[in-house]
């Protein structure tokens, strides 16, 4: 089942009238078949567009399709989802088997007659209408002559398969699961997600990563058509969160089924997704595989966000067409010649309540004497000494010179005598098969490294106070986190 | 002086502080040091200390008294102890144990629990008082159990809505008592009787003497469930909002109907707060006196209906008991005092042995 997500909104209203847009403007698509990550920090409106996806928070604006059925005002049972909560949920009274089979209980067919009953039915309001608007009763009578001749002929039928084939009367008049069928199911479940010796045992009495796994088998009982977890690896220990991730990754190609979930930790969404999409402030940043988003980040958040160590980031600058760190030109290309067109975040402080500075106040208020009349002196002392805040606002820009961010992954540094980043080394490791180092971009006090490098390379850089580095590979972003380069 | 004073660049001479401070033995630096304690109390006589102020008033008036029934019960002459009747002085109990006082002749036997046990005032009080405990127990908890449950679902005035349910138990029984005693007055303009004429139902004796045992029964059901419900639903609201939500998310997407999550899941989660609250309120129900003698009002021994003990209860039975001046009355009063004891506790054990496997922790 492919989902399609069509310009999701979601904002919540605070008790005092406050707006929060958790969401904005979403739209991404789940190809059938595939496990996408929703990958964010925490408060990115993730786990909101997933409780959109279940049916649990009403969207505010927006829709959400399940291959060709609209499902956004459909109630969450009957979308055919499973939804994995990030603490499971499972129903502590009940036994594994039970909570599996839960979800079975409210399992209905519909009845042997339903069908003709609902065309009977449908027939019988057609002919009112048609009576009161005066038309076409004719055709509506003999519709409905039709269906009541239908019905009484498939009861009879009914009727005859009860003596003639019990065994077959049983199956299509039933209208529920029985006892053995949902047994049934919930060994398959648990063979599936490998926790059938447990069955009869209560979930307290399980472990964490077995806990996850009743979760994932009852979200599955239904057979969904879309499978949602919630953070499901985040109460785990970290070697039970390794063994869980491929169980998921294993269980979702083994069914096959549509599998959305949410996650704030970047190596689990990496290692599992085939499709990742990074999330901040409700709002998309990029959607893609996930070796794509580490390799190629749109701009400087998915740059920080991906990666562990995270990504190296310390200020360049473009001159005349060139960057430059510390001084000297690190790169050339057309990409620094472009002007900047963009917005830049400042702050000033106006005078509260207004838009104005403190100056253009006084005179302002120099300008309409009027203001000042009838009042006490207390009272114009307190108009010639307003409160004061400090706002922020946008400006537009326009610039050719810049000062810029460059991001380098820390695996990404080789050594060479002549590279462009020349790095005052604070802190050198051996870690196992690696050099773990710490230091700072010559000249720039605030930047702090991580490099990478493979152990051979500890003859080069031990016991050395300045060590120039060459990137293999480096990002260029604005300072607003667009990608230059 | 000399180590003490420095140069600075700018000519001036400054006081090095930390070492004038520290040559005259102040020290300068403050290290963390716990305060040590001469004499470590162990933890046991902590704990006792605590605990005798609440000992106590404990032994005073728990204990002693408990124990003093139960030998009440078994002196059937309990009158005579002592020379200012039925005394519950310990010096008395050490003369009539010792039996050195010659006009003491203490008899001990059962005679006061055959006495009770072929009393037909006292069977009538014990089946007066099951009736209340089956009636009124089992509705006030459904009752407060689907009040608290709406409640809780409920958003806008939610809080006064809990006022409203919570008033009755901050006022006081003999009040409520005299507010039902004047709703369900007999008089055809009382509140109950037109509001029933509304229906055509004619006006009705409640509580009078020439009212109906069971008219008089309604009354005390009624009042004794609606005086009961404030707690009931104020615990069961605590149990209710400290069941994750998640649940009911999970019930829902699961497509369950509001009465199976009610049943399947609010009712087990809930499980440990109905078992509290169907234990505290069958044994408050056993131990019904004050909602009869506060509806029925006129003194504490007026329990309705012509001979003034139409609904009298166990515990009424044992008040005028003791009240009395009858022979061994006082006994007799104690020895109800044991059987109502021994008939609570054998139904509270049967209540903890059958929840075991209902309750779920």
């Amino acid at each position: 089942m492919e989902v399609r997500i069509e310009h999701l909104t979601k904002t919540f209203i605070g008790k005092k009238g406050s707006q929060t847009t958790a969401v904005n403007d979403m739209s991404f698509v789940v190809p059938d078949g595939k496990l996408v990550g929703l990958l964010g920090p925490s408060g990115c409106g993730k786990s909101t567009t997933l409780y959109m996806i279940a049916g649990l928070h009403k969207p505010t604006d927006g829709k959400i399709w399940f291959g060709d059925e609209d499902v956004t005002s459909v109630p969450p049972e009957n979308r055919g989802i499973g939804l994995v909560f990030q603490n499971y949920a499972l129903y502590p009274h009940f036994s594994v088997k039970q909570n599996i089979t839960f979800p079975l209980d409210n399992v209905r067919f519909p009845g042997p007659l339903d069908a003709n009953k609902t065309r009977v039915n449908e027939a019988k309001s057609a002919l009112k209408r048609a009576m009161k608007a005066n038309e076409g009763v004719e055709e509506a009578q003999k519709e409905l002559e039709e269906a009541q001749k239908a019905l009484e002929e498939a009861t009879k039928a009914l009727e005859e398969l009860k003596t003639a084939d019990p065994k077959k009367y049983k199956e299509v008049t039933k209208t529920r699961l029985s006892k053995v069928e949902k047994d049934a199911i919930a060994h398959k479940m648990a063979r599936l997600v490998d926790i059938e010796p447990y069955l009869e045992r209560k979930p307290r009495e399980l472990s964490g990563g077995q806990q996850q796994r009743v979760a994932i088998a009852r979200a599955l009982a239904k057979t969904p058509r879309v499978l949602l977890l919630d953070e499901p690896l985040s109460n785990l220990d970290a070697r039970l969160r390794l063994q869980t991730r491929e169980e998921i990754r294993r269980i979702q190609k083994e069914t096959g089924i549509t599998t959305i979930f949410v996650t704030h930790d970047q190596e689990e969404a990496m290692s599992i997704s085939d499709v990742i999409v990074v999330m901040n402030f409700g709002v998309i940043q990029q959607i893609d595989a996930p070796q794509t988003v580490y390799d190629e980040p749109v701009n400087l958040f998915v740059a920080k966000f991906l990666g562990s160590p995270a990504i190296n980031v310390f200020d360049g600058e473009i001159k005349g067409g060139k960057l430059y760190i510390d001084g000297k030109v690190f790169d050339t290309g057309k990409e620094y010649e472009g002007e900047y067109h963009g917005k830049v975040k400042k702050e000033k402080t106006v005078v509260k309540g207004t838009d104005l500075s403190l100056d253009d106040y006084l005179a302002d208020l120099n300008k309409h004497p009027e203001r000042k009349e009838g009042k006490n002196e207390e009272e114009i002392h307190a108009l010639e000494n307003p409160e004061l805040e400090n706002v922020e606002y946008e400006e537009e820009v326009v610039k050719k010179d810049r000062t810029v961010k460059i991001g380098i992954r820390p695996e990404a540094f080789t050594i060479d005598p002549k590279g462009g980043v020349p790095v005052v080394v604070e802190y050198v490791q051996r870690v196992g098969r690696d050099v773990s180092m710490i230091g700072q971009v010559h000249g720039q006090e605030k930047s702090s490294l991580k490099i990478i490098i493979p152990v051979e390379n500890w003859k080069d850089v031990e016991g050395k106070d300045n060590v120039n580095f060459k990137p293999k590979r480096f990002y260029v972003f604005e300072e607003s986190g667009e990608r230059i380069k | 002086m000399e180590n003490t004073l420095n140069n600075n660049p700018n000519g001036m001479q400054t006081v090095d502080w930390d070492a004038k401070l520290e040559s005259l033995g102040i020290s300068v630096k403050k290290e963390l040091r716990t305060k040590k304690h001469a004499f470590i109390m162990p933890e046991w006589a902590k704990g006792w200390i605590a605990l005798i102020p609440a000992l106590i008033f404990l032994i005073l008036f728990m204990i002693y008294p408990i124990l003093n029934t139960f030998v009440m019960s078994f002196v059937n002459n309990f009158y005579w102890v002592g020379n200012s009747g039925s005394s519950f002085v310990i010096t008395n109990y050490i003369a009539a144990l010792q039996n050195t006082r010659s006009s003491i002749h203490l008899s001990w036997g059962i005679e006061n629990y055959i006495k009770v046990l072929t009393d037909p005032v006292f069977l009538r009080a014990l089946g007066n008082t099951g009736l209340i405990v089956i009636i009124s127990v089992p509705l006030t908890i459904v009752i407060g159990l689907l009040l608290a449950v709406c409640l809780n679902a409920i958003k806008p005035l939610k809080g006064l809505y809990q006022t409203i349910f919570f008033l009755p138990y901050v006022t006081n029984t003999i009040a409520l008592g005299m507010v039902f005693n004047a709703m369900f007055s007999s008089s055809a303009g009382s509140f109950i009787n037109v509001f029933l004429h509304m229906f055509g139902v004619d006006a009705q004796h409640w509580l009078d003497i020439y009212a109906n045992r069971w008219n008089m029964f309604a009354v005390i059901v009624i009042y004794a469930i609606w005086n009961g419900l404030a707690f009931k639903i104020l615990v069961f609201m605590s149990g209710l909002s400290a069941i994750d939500k998640q649940y009911y998310d999970a019930a829902r997407i699961d497509g369950s109907s509001k009465f199976t999550i009610f049943r399947k899941i609010t009712v087990p989660l809930l499980s440990p707060q109905i078992l509290y609250i169907t234990i505290t309120s069958f044994i408050g129900a056993c131990k019904s006196y004050s909602q009869v003698i506060a509806l029925f009002g006129s003194g504490s021994k007026n329990f309705g209906g012509s001979d003034q003990s139409e609904w009298i209860t166990v515990v009424g039975y044992i008040v005028k008991l003791i009240d009395s001046t009858a022979d061994s009355a006082a006994g007799r009063g104690a020895a109800g005092c044991v059987i109502l004891l021994l008939i609570v506790l054998a139904i509270t054990v049967v209540q903890f042995a059958v929840s075991k496997n209902r309750v779920h922790y």
